[in-house]
């Protein structure tokens, strides 16, 4: 900690300079107090008591341990990092790729390594695309999204009421101005352009 | 049967999908008991995460039931009770073998940067999750935990993720007796990150948030010291202020992505987004830690690149140490901790929600309300399971 050195500031003599000792000293703790206040403070503090890898690592040679582990058969599309020679033998097996964005996933995978920014930003972008396909799916089934239900709005209207009226005015008056702005626009479009007598 | 999908940001649902199969002769499929929504899973509900498709179920922290086996599964039976780390590991690749089993080699074809995990998007290997009544589970003899008598089905639940990350944050941060630690974030993470620097013999522990409620519910369930940065001009300089005018020894982002704090950072990181996540976090840690410290960082951030101050790395001499946390490899040494009352991460949950209703832990939790901390996800099946004495 600093402190104050009262003669550095009789000796120095100018007021203007701050006279506050600049040593720098490793602090000491008070452990008895530490140990008292916080339940385990430094049980962990022996680095061999951290962690249990030698555990995992014996439980791994014990047996469970695989030098050549069967590949999983591909039923799917899975897509695969160009910076890999060849499939994992494990992988996932959610959500297979389709329509648009299926196609702009297999263009991500298929051309761009992961150090390339434009492998992301296809993928992202597949993404967007994704959402709205499903959107046309879920209508082709007769299914539109229940917003309230599946944005979890039952609970900010619960714990955020106010906040949550006052966002829906102003959206309110925010797309009721914009539609005033196109019924106007649409309007002066429609009316005849008066032709000047010659 | 049921399970949350993803239906674009902001959006998810409970759908009826098909059970789970085996799919390869080391698959285990898990009768889910208990799941949990992580910070870092609204990433994924944001629309942040690259190769997030629609119908993907999330959920990356869960415990269950064994329901079946594979052929090939030697050390688990049906019944048997199990926590589920996140990483999906095949224990034998040249980085397993390593002991670095949340970097993986062999179970995420679709990308080399990151290991696997369960349902955070094909960027990690395109698994379900287990927000849902079934998950499946591969290579089943390497990627479980059996839930040791006298550890709670919640506390063990948070030993999938929050826990060992937390630990792991404050283990990579090199914590000796007495040193002075900050972490950034009071969120799960952040709060299992402060009890883990405490268990490492810190002698001052800091947790920098923005949100009173959970900076108060930190200083009271952790014993650390708090600080409100909406509440100084200058994070940085306060933390030197504090901390004799050196900075701490070592600085924890436990906040990742979506750091508020700067609106240049919050507007290139998140709205448009240019860079992968707003550093405003990472920052401030690598500007206040001392010179020759250590900056840990386990908050989540995209595959591409972000702007931090490379030029203060150098001049102060910091490091910078970072991973997804290895669960199997903290977890004897976490449940010791939970046995003797040391820890117990069970505390931490404030929400317990029906899978039915997610979508409103989700927002609840996106938009920090009710004093949102942690939500825990019930599924319909395991409201039943009355026979398993973790669970009472």
């Amino acid at each position: 900690m600093y402190q104050v050195d009262d003669q550095l500031k009789k000796k120095s003599g100018n007021k203007d300079v701050d006279t506050t000792n600049a040593f720098v000293a490793k602090g000491t703790i008070d452990e008895a107090a530490l140990k008292a206040r916080i339940p385990g403070w430094g049980a962990d503090v022996d680095l061999e008591k951290r962690g249990g890898y030698w555990d995992t690592k014996s439980r791994l040679e014990s047996g469970v341990r695989f030098n050549n582990i069967e590949q999983q058969v591909p039923k799917i599309k899975i897509h695969k990092s160009i910076e890999r020679p060849a499939l994992t033998p494990i992988f996932g097996t959610a959500s297979p790729p389709r329509f648009v964005s299926g196609l702009m996933r297999n263009y991500a995978y298929a051309k761009h390594s992961e150090g390339m920014l434009r492998h992301w930003l296809w993928l992202m972008a597949a993404d967007r695309v994704d959402m709205v396909e499903s959107l046309l799916v879920d209508a082709a089934h007769g299914k539109l999204p229940n917003l309230w239900k599946e944005m979890g709005l039952k609970s900010e209207w619960k714990h955020n009421r106010s906040a949550f009226i006052k966002k829906l005015a102003i959206g309110s008056i925010g797309i009721a101005a914009a539609g005033a702005a196109f019924w106007a626009l649409n309007q002066a479009r429609a009316k005849p352009v008066r032709k000047r007598a010659t | 049967m049921l399970a949350m999908t993803f239906r674009g940001s902001y959006r998810v649902r409970v759908d009826e999908k098909p059970d789970p199969k085996i799919e390869h002769p080391q698959d285990a499929i898990i009768r889910v008991t208990r799941a949990a929504i992580c910070g870092s899973d609204l990433h994924l509900y944001h629309g942040l995460v690259p190769d997030t498709r629609i119908g993907t179920t999330f959920g990356h922290e869960f415990t269950g039931v064994v329901d079946q086996v594979g052929s090939g599964v030697e050390t688990l039976k049906v019944g048997d009770h199990v926590l589920i780390p996140f990483n999906i590991s095949c224990g034998s690749c040249f980085f397993c073998d390593h002991g670095l089993l949340s970097d993986c080699h062999n179970t995420n074809p679709n990308a080399t940067a990151t290991g696997a995990i369960y349902g955070y998007s094909h960027t990690t290997g395109g698994y379900d999750g287990g927000q849902a009544e079934f998950v499946r589970v591969p290579m089943a003899d390497v990627n479980h935990v059996k839930i040791p008598a006298g550890v709670h089905e919640e506390d063990a639940l948070l030993c999938t993720d929050v826990f060992p990350t937390g630990y792991q944050a404050a283990e990579m941060a090199d914590i000796k007796k007495g040193d002075n630690v900050v972490i950034f974030g009071a969120g799960p993470i952040g709060l299992l990150a402060a009890k883990s620097a405490w268990l490492m013999g810190a002698g001052r522990v800091m947790v920098v948030d923005r949100l009173q409620y959970r900076l108060e519910f930190a200083k009271q369930w952790t014993g650390c010291e708090i600080l409100n940065f909406d509440e100084v001009d200058d994070v940085v300089l306060e933390l030197k202020k504090q901390f004799d005018w050196i900075g701490p020894d070592s600085c924890i982002d436990c906040v990742g992505a979506e750091a508020s704090g700067k609106k240049f950072d919050r507007f290139t990181g998140v709205t448009l987004p240019i860079q992968a996540g707003s550093p405003t976090a990472v920052t401030w840690a690598i500007n206040s830690v001392r010179k020759g410290g250590i900056v840990s960082v386990v908050g989540v951030y995209g595959p591409t690149m972000n702007m931090i101050p490379l030029g203060n790395i150098v001049n102060k001499g910091i490091t910078i140490r970072g991973n997804q946390a290895i669960v199997l490899r903290h977890l004897p040494r976490l449940l010791e901790h939970i046995k003797e009352g040391r820890v117990l991460p069970k505390e931490i949950i404030t929400h317990r929600i029906p899978l039915e209703e997610i979508a409103e832990g989700y927002h609840l939790f996106s938009s920090k309300l009710d004093n949102c901390i942690k939500p825990v996800i019930v599924p319909p099946s395991a409201k039943d399971m009355t026979n398993y004495s973790n669970l009472n």
